[in-house]
């Protein structure tokens, strides 16, 4: 117990920063900041229900429905994310030649693996189904529909609900490794399935853009939507039989007075959602196992090849990274396959969002909110997606010290690793930014400005999230797990990418309508919006530059 | 990207279409008042007296449109609800009326235009459920609390 124990510490390490625990001052500081956090989502999901609630969206009574529609997306996506994370974690790992040179049964190994991607899911919920369910408890709570321990219970069935989509993605992830390392071996089908994801996605925007209607009325058309939503939570709750029955085993068993409480029914479910936990366990125990030696026993000094494809050609020095690049971009289909879906999304989802506008008859004021939106949902994905860039000289690991032997300045390699991002991003941007100028009938010379706006506040921010990863490397995260499924620089990212947008929109907005007020012309509004972007492009590149002098020259002495 | 990132995306495209459709739109002037036409009990278990069943016809010839029932235990609470026609009727509000004096049960009326009420006791509970907007618009229920044998 000792091992699997000091195992699961030690590769939690790895992934959580947990040097706080030491530090009791520290420790205390983490701890209350969580809390904050915690209690500021769950009041912000308070008040957006309540308002939903006076809406008319649901009643008290039924938002339990809720808890249901956000379980069934919630578990979905986590269990995507598990399996493949897990099938990396697990079988691809570069800690496992590590981890079974221990002392330790291979069992714990197994096992310690499990319950540390566990322990992730667990942090994970506090972010969004905690507070959410938390929040439709309070409001089943103060109306009287459930007593006070149901509070204090619905801890302990999250334990297990939580576990269930680690322990599915423990096992369709040996389906999913043979189908992963079918794909890796034949390029042209890999190539045909990404594909057809695509068409998919296209098909499904198009179909989407041909059921909005010709005339959007909300207030007008407010009574029939809210049926509508009324009748699609009574849907979830009664076709997700299995999810409503796990949010029965949260908050009990609505008594015929409408209000919920644990009973003798609560815990039969609970007993079998137990059941099914350790079924599952022990499914994924003798079926993922003998897999999970298997590949970690693998020699990899085998694995690789020797053979070279033609001579060597000389490149200068630029050309050799952006070459490296070329092949690391192409053959890294985590990386390609983040470029094209965020490049393709961000145009789809702007078609849709202004197909919808068009539908609405709007005055001045819902003019300028539509071009608000507009700005903050082609900035929010662009800039969300360099939480990827903050991760790119970290992940390749111990190789990327590498830099500093090579004889050239190491500004090099380091803007190569951006180029590729920049380039699938130009069309990507002035795409999206047409698509949504033209709807709303803008020049063609607005358009462009505004187009070389967005995407120098994009370069910026990629650019600052690749000073993040110059900053605070994680090269050893990703030395010995090969992941890093917590890494601060991610966050820190995405973090301002949030605030960077919705700044960004905010003064978009006072610009467009100033410049259309005082000058009857938006040309000065995009002109000033420009040179916003230029001026955070600039100081973001400018830190690039004196970071890297620092932290690849300076401080190495 | 992470998984809630991409959630709270959604979450904002979703506000992105709801903010302009309700605070941008161009003003119109809607002269009609939409009245209450139809007030209909939606309570689970709730079902509409029978006029074919002989004695169920007094009680519709009374006016009373329905009923629920459920088993009497000390705090029974039973939540009425109610649909409106037309979905876009102009005041929505409804007003409850009862015996206020009635020692079986007390009526709360809630926040979300449902009302809420609770036994003390073994009885029935007639209420009339009435438009605010077009008093004429009504329907009157009764609500049974009563012994298992009863049913």
């Amino acid at each position: 117990m000792n091992h699997l124990k000091t195992l699961v510490v030690m590769q939690l390490r790895d992934k959580i920063d947990l040097g706080w625990i030491k530090n009791k001052k520290e420790a205390l500081r983490k701890v209350i900041l969580s809390l904050v956090k915690f209690l500021v989502i769950t009041a912000i999901i308070y008040i957006i229900l309540s308002l939903c609630n006076r809406f008319g969206i649901f009643l008290y009574d039924e938002s339990p429905r809720i808890m249901v529609l956000v379980l069934t997306i919630s578990l979905v996506l986590s269990f995507i994310s598990c399996t493949v994370e897990l099938m990396k974690n697990l079988y691809f790992a570069e800690d496992n030649r590590v981890l079974i040179t221990l002392p330790v049964r291979a069992n714990q190994i197994f096992i310690s693996k499990i319950i540390v991607f566990y322990v992730y899911e667990l942090k994970k919920s506090f972010s969004l189904l905690i507070p959410i369910s938390l929040s439709c408890i309070t409001l089943l709570f103060t109306q009287g529909y459930c007593s006070f321990w149901v509070y204090i219970w619905m801890w302990i069935p999250v334990l297990f609900i939580v576990a269930l989509p680690v322990l599915l993605g423990a096992i369709f992830s040996i389906p999913v490794l043979y189908i992963y390392r079918f794909l890796k071996k034949n390029a042209i089908i890999e190539f045909i399935v990404f594909l057809l994801v695509l068409a998919g996605l296209i098909w499904l925007a198009v179909y989407l853009i041909g059921l909005i209607p010709e005339n959007i009325d909300l207030i007008n058309q407010w009574p029939t939507i809210r049926n509508s939503i009324r009748e699609f939570l009574l849907l979830v709750e009664q076709k997700l039989f299995v999810m409503n029955q796990l949010i029965r085993i949260m908050i009990g068993e609505k008594s015929k007075g409408g209000a919920f409480g644990i009973n003798f029914l609560t815990m039969g479910k609970f007993a079998i959602l137990i059941g099914v936990s350790a079924v599952l366990f022990l499914i994924s125990y003798f079926a993922s196992r003998p897999l999970f030696f298997v590949m970690m026993a693998k020699n990899f000094e085998l694995n690789k090849s020797n053979k070279t494809n033609g001579k060597n050609k000389k490149h200068g020095h630029y050309l050799t990274f952006v070459n490296k690049e070329f092949k690391i971009n192409l053959r890294t289909i985590d990386i390609s396959i983040n470029y094209l879906m965020v490049y393709i999304i961000v145009p789809i989802l702007i078609l849709l969002l202004n197909a919808i506008y068009k539908a609405m008859d709007t005055r001045e004021l819902g003019n300028w909110l539509i071009y608000t939106f507009n700005v903050l949902l082609i900035c929010l994905p662009l800039l969300a997606s360099n939480a990827l860039i903050s991760t790119y000289y970290s992940r390749e690991g111990r190789a990327g010290y590498m830099k500093k032997t090579k004889p050239i300045d190491v500004v090099y390699p380091l803007l190569a690793k951006l180029f590729f991002n920049i380039l699938f991003s130009i069309p990507s941007v002035f795409a999206t930014v047409a698509i949504f100028g033209r709807s709303v009938q803008f020049h063609i010379g607005d358009i462009v400005l505004f187009g070389f706006a967005i995407l120098f506040l994009h370069i910026g921010h990629m650019v600052y999230s690749a000073t993040l990863d110059i900053i605070h490397p994680q090269n050893e995260q990703y030395a010995t797990t090969g992941i890093s499924i917590d890494n601060p620089n991610e966050n820190k990212s995405t973090g301002l990418a949030f605030i960077i947008s919705i700044i960004y929109a905010v003064v978009a907005y006072k610009l467009l309508s100033e410049a259309s007020l005082y000058n009857n012309d938006l040309t000065i509004g995009f002109v000033k919006l420009l040179l916003i972007s230029l001026v955070i492009f600039g100081s973001n590149l400018y830190m690039f530059f004196k970071k890297i002098k620092a932290y690849y020259y300076e401080i190495q002495g | 990207m992470k998984k809630s990132v991409i959630l709270t995306i959604g979450v904002i495209f979703i506000i992105a279409i709801v903010v302009p459709g309700f605070i941008g739109l161009r003003m119109r002037v809607y002269n009609e008042t939409r009245y209450v036409e139809e007030i209909i009990c939606i309570t689970e278990g709730y079902t509409k007296y029978d006029p074919s069943k002989p004695d169920e016809k007094p009680k519709i010839d009374q006016g009373i449109e329905g009923y629920i029932s459920e088993q009497f235990t000390p705090g029974l609470k039973v939540v009425i609800k109610c649909q409106l026609k037309p979905d876009n009727a102009t005041n929505q509000k409804l007003e409850y009326a009862y015996d206020e004096k009635s020692r079986v049960f007390s009526v709360t009326e809630n926040a979300d235009g449902t009302a809420t009420i609770e036994f003390h006791e073994k009885g029935t509970a007639t209420i009339i459920i009435r438009a605010t907007d077009n008093k004429k618009k009504s329907i009157e229920i009764e609500i049974y609390a009563m012994d298992n044998d009863w049913f």
